[in-house]
């Protein structure tokens, strides 16, 4: 990845916590648990709801855990930027899924759209020209794999906890990329000739 | 040109150095930040960097807070007014160099 110490550090700046990935993974783990958890063994109802809430705790714990270390590992700052996508793109795709998520639900009845709006949601960084290069691809990578795979399903009409699954493993993956990025960004040569 | 005059724009020494304006162009772009943030971002040692650091506050360049934490110093430095200014002149300066190197090239 090419880019200049000045880009990098204000990009390493502004983009600071949205780019700690490990700290979002434990809630797609806790989602997938829970959907993978439909067809387990355990049959019994409380036993299942003992082990959803078990797994949602552990899942906050781990993320206060993640939160904890990205402040000792790379320390703390206080946000000025709000990274909005401004790109006229992104929004012009926004409101023309408006317009037929609206369509398909009034006159197809048409009630699927959900995991396009998350997708929409989610992919917004690949709109964003501050990123580099390298988040863009891969977001541009997962969203293609979501939407087709959501596509797919729903035009042979399968188990739809498949979508949420998917998505959730491709979030996860994205908060895996997002902290490798963030470590890739954090380790500049040192400079100590400067003192 | 007369001679033993120069017409260079005037480059502010103090933030002109790598290492200080690698500080500087990070907390340009948030509200504070601590040390840790600024050593990792900057790559510089600790002691290089509570140097930078210091030489900075002295110029009015940026504030430093010490907080007590958990019976840990917090240490977070922030631009000041005046360092936004000065930062902000900067950078006006270097492009009018920048620009004037330019169209001496062509």
């Amino acid at each position: 990845m090419i880019m200049d110490d000045q880009s990098r550090l204000t990009y390493l700046t502004r983009h600071y916590y949205e780019l700690q990935g490990i700290r979002t993974a434990p809630m797609w783990l806790a989602f997938l648990a829970m959907q993978l958890d439909q067809n387990s063994i355990y049959s019994k109802t409380w036993i299942k709801d003992l082990l959803v809430t078990l797994v949602m705790f552990l899942m906050i714990f781990v993320s206060w855990l993640a939160s904890r270390f990205y402040r000792r590992r790379f320390g703390w700052l206080d946000p000025t930027w709000i990274t909005l996508p401004t790109n006229l793109f992104y929004w012009s795709i926004v409101l023309c899924f408006l317009i037929w998520s609206l369509y398909a639900l009034i006159l197809l009845q048409f009630f699927g759209s959900l995991p396009y709006w998350l997708t929409i949601i989610w992919i917004s960084p690949l709109f964003n020209e501050e990123n580099p290069p390298i988040r863009r691809i891969y977001f541009a990578l997962a969203g293609t794999v979501v939407i087709s795979s959501t596509l797919f399903i729903q035009l042979t009409h399968r188990n739809n906890t498949l979508i949420l699954v998917i998505q959730c493993v491709v979030l996860l993956a994205l908060g895996v990329a997002d902290h490798l990025l963030l470590m890739s960004l954090c380790t500049p040569p040192r400079e100590d000739a400067h003192a | 040109m007369p001679e033993g005059k120069l017409s260079f724009p005037e480059v502010d020494r103090v933030i002109h150095e790598p290492a200080r304006l690698a500080i500087l162009t990070v907390l340009s772009a948030c509200s504070s930040a601590d040390f840790t943030f600024l050593q990792t971002a900057t790559g510089l040692s600790k002691g290089n960097l509570s140097v930078q650091l210091t030489r900075l506050e002295e110029a009015g360049l940026v504030s430093i807070k010490k907080v007590l934490e958990r019976k840990k110093t917090r240490t977070t430095v922030e631009l000041t007014k005046c360092g936004k200014r000065q930062l902000s002149d900067y950078w006006h300066t270097m492009t009018r160099i920048q620009t004037q190197g330019t169209k001496q090239l062509e």
